[in-house]
């Protein structure tokens, strides 16, 4: 008899949900988490009295959350206490004197782009028109349906005619869309950025995130305590509904006998047996390193192969001894399409980091997460993260080396653009390169968002929840459908957790 | 539904995307189209993964 019904490789948020549901469907759960913390990218540490955020640092569509709950039959409020966080984000440039903060009201969004842009204005109250209520049809439908096949999504097509409507957003790019509307550079780029999410360029990503810039109208909320209460909510529940989590229990291989998942092996060699098998973890990493070419087919192999990771993003943690001149939670930085188009072509792929007047200048996003907690630095102190995109190899450099010349680099952009003389009351600095989020995470090539999210990595092109070719397997996380994020890492979660249980019923 | 039929609704599927991608793309889309096309030939074999 197995140890377990359900063992799930890995304590992220998607791993969580997934072993949330088929614990509350009565099925014997076991969590395993390689490192001593919960969420994988979605976490918080602390480091001589402040508290970062590793990767993610908002939500989004907190719908995704108390769907979770609704399922499991629990007040997320008690598990996941969220803050709303207003205005969602400031643009800024102080080196041209451009600076506006887009509040969560749509009509008092266009009353800030009118201030300087009208013609502009209109376009995104028409935008709002326009896609709202596209954001129905794929939020509430796509992301919580299984994509195995053609035939799910004639399915979902049958079931919500309305999807139709939003299948030409996956076919075209992110950039397009909004150049329809946009004029005005400064708004057209706080348009684009939403493709960073992606870890993709705006000319590149699929049009499908140019709703996320809607989506964040609906409201933004930070979670008490750090992103870290997010897994540990779920954790919590998990747990109160009688799952078990173990720590510091890498897992090596997935046991596989006749294309059948059986458990898992860790790195002491102990084994697990189980009925079912969740890896909650890159879906590349799980078919090549733990099940192996021998008991995968030789086509699917070749699909496995062929899988493109995201982008890494480079996260940088400052502890600061002053409340910085921000305006919001989230600011931007470079986020220009042209440039982050250019960067893709003619920096990423050539292992480069972006060079403008011959200086290294980093792009991204700013988060200052002790303006809505301030629990998360010492009295008088605040935390900040700048999130960038950056190659997993550097030419002719290496990431160990480079990393206190790049911590440098970004304080420098942002002393220019945004913040001047913050390097004067920088107390606390550190950095998660793409080779240390690889090793920290265990995420191949230092890629957050897992997969990369083009139209050729998307829904039934995506590692699919249920494995196609070993039984008993199935899959969570940013690498596998609906995608990267923490609400789609969430949504994938309940997906997952919901064939678990439907396949054991 | 029979195997052959279901063969036939994705072939029609996989058809029509590639048919949808080739008028919806436009010349300025060339990088978008080239990371597609690229792809292309790859995504039979991500659909079974």
């Amino acid at each position: 008899m197995p140890d377990y019904d359900v063992v799930v490789i890995g304590g992220g948020i998607g791993g969580l949900s997934a072993a949330a549901l088929c614990q509350k469907a009565g099925m014997k759960t076991l969590v395993l988490e390689q490192s001593n913390r919960i969420g994988g990218c979605c976490s918080t540490y602390e480091a001589e009295g402040f508290h970062f955020d590793v990767g993610a640092s908002v939500v989004e569509v907190t719908r995704a959350f108390d769907e979770l709950f609704k399922r499991l039959e629990m007040p997320r409020e008690r598990y996941i206490p969220l803050i709303p966080v207003d205005p969602i984000y400031d643009y800024c440039d102080n080196t041209r004197g451009v600076r506006f903060a887009y509040p969560t009201s749509v009509e008092d969004t266009a009353r800030v782009i009118a201030e300087f842009s009208p013609e502009d204005a209109k376009a995104f109250l028409k935008f709002a028109e326009d896609y709202t209520p596209k954001i129905k049809g794929l939020v509430d439908n796509f992301f919580y349906a299984p994509s195995l096949g053609f035939m799910d999504t004639v399915r979902l097509i049958a079931k919500y005619p309305q999807m139709v409507s939003v299948l030409p957003m996956f076919v075209t790019t992110h950039q397009k869309i909004v150049a329809r509307y946009f004029k005005n550079a400064d708004v057209l780029a706080s348009m684009a950025f939403q493709s960073f999410y992606a870890g993709l360029p705006p000319d590149m990503c699929a049009g499908l995130y140019a709703i996320v810039g809607l989506l964040e109208h609906e409201g933004i909320y930070y979670p008490e305590g750090g992103m870290i209460r997010i897994p540990a909510g779920i954790r919590q529940a998990f747990e109160d509904l009688g799952g078990e989590t173990r720590f510091d229990a890498r897992v090596v291989r997935v046991m596989v006998e006749g294309r059948r998942a059986v458990g898992v092996e860790l790195w002491d060699g102990t084994q697990i047996t189980a009925r079912n098998v969740v890896g909650a973890i890159n879906a590349k990493k799980l078919y090549e390193d733990m099940i192996g070419r021998e008991h995968i087919p030789w086509h699917v192999w070749r699909g496995v192969r062929s899988l493109v990771l995201s982008m890494p993003c480079p996260m940088i943690y400052l502890g600061i001894d002053y409340e910085p001149p921000l305006n919001a939670h989230h600011t931007l930085t470079l986020t220009d399409p042209r440039i982050m188009n250019d960067y893709w072509s003619d920096y990423y792929l050539k292992g480069k980091l972006y060079v403008k007047d011959g200086r290294v200048e980093v792009m991204g996003l700013i988060s200052w997460a002790s303006k809505i907690d301030p629990s998360l630095a010492p009295p008088g102190k605040h935390v900040l993260t700048h999130m960038g995109l950056a190659p997993y190899n550097l030419a002719g450099n290496d990431w160990d080396r480079y990393k206190e010349r790049y911590i440098d680099e970004a304080i420098a952009t942002i002393e220019r653009y945004i913040i001047p003389d913050l390097s004067k009351h920088v107390v606390y600095r550190d950095m998660a390169t793409p080779k240390d989020l690889e090793r920290m995470l265990l995420h191949p090539g230092g890629a957050v968002y897992g997969i990369q999210t083009d139209l050729s990595h998307m829904a039934v092109f995506r590692p699919a929840n249920r494995s196609k070719c070993i039984k008993n397997l199935y899959l969570a996380g940013a690498s596998t459908h609906p995608g990267g994020g923490v609400p789609a890492v969430v949504a994938g979660g309940i997906i997952t957790g919901g064939l678990v249980v439907k396949d054991n019923a | 539904m029979k195997r052959r039929t279901k063969a036939m609704i994705t072939l029609g599927a996989a058809g029509g995307l590639v048919a949808w991608l080739a008028v919806s793309t436009e010349p300025s889309d060339w990088r978008y189209a080239k990371l597609l096309l690229t792809q292309l030939p790859k995504m039979p074999f991500r659909y079974f993964v």
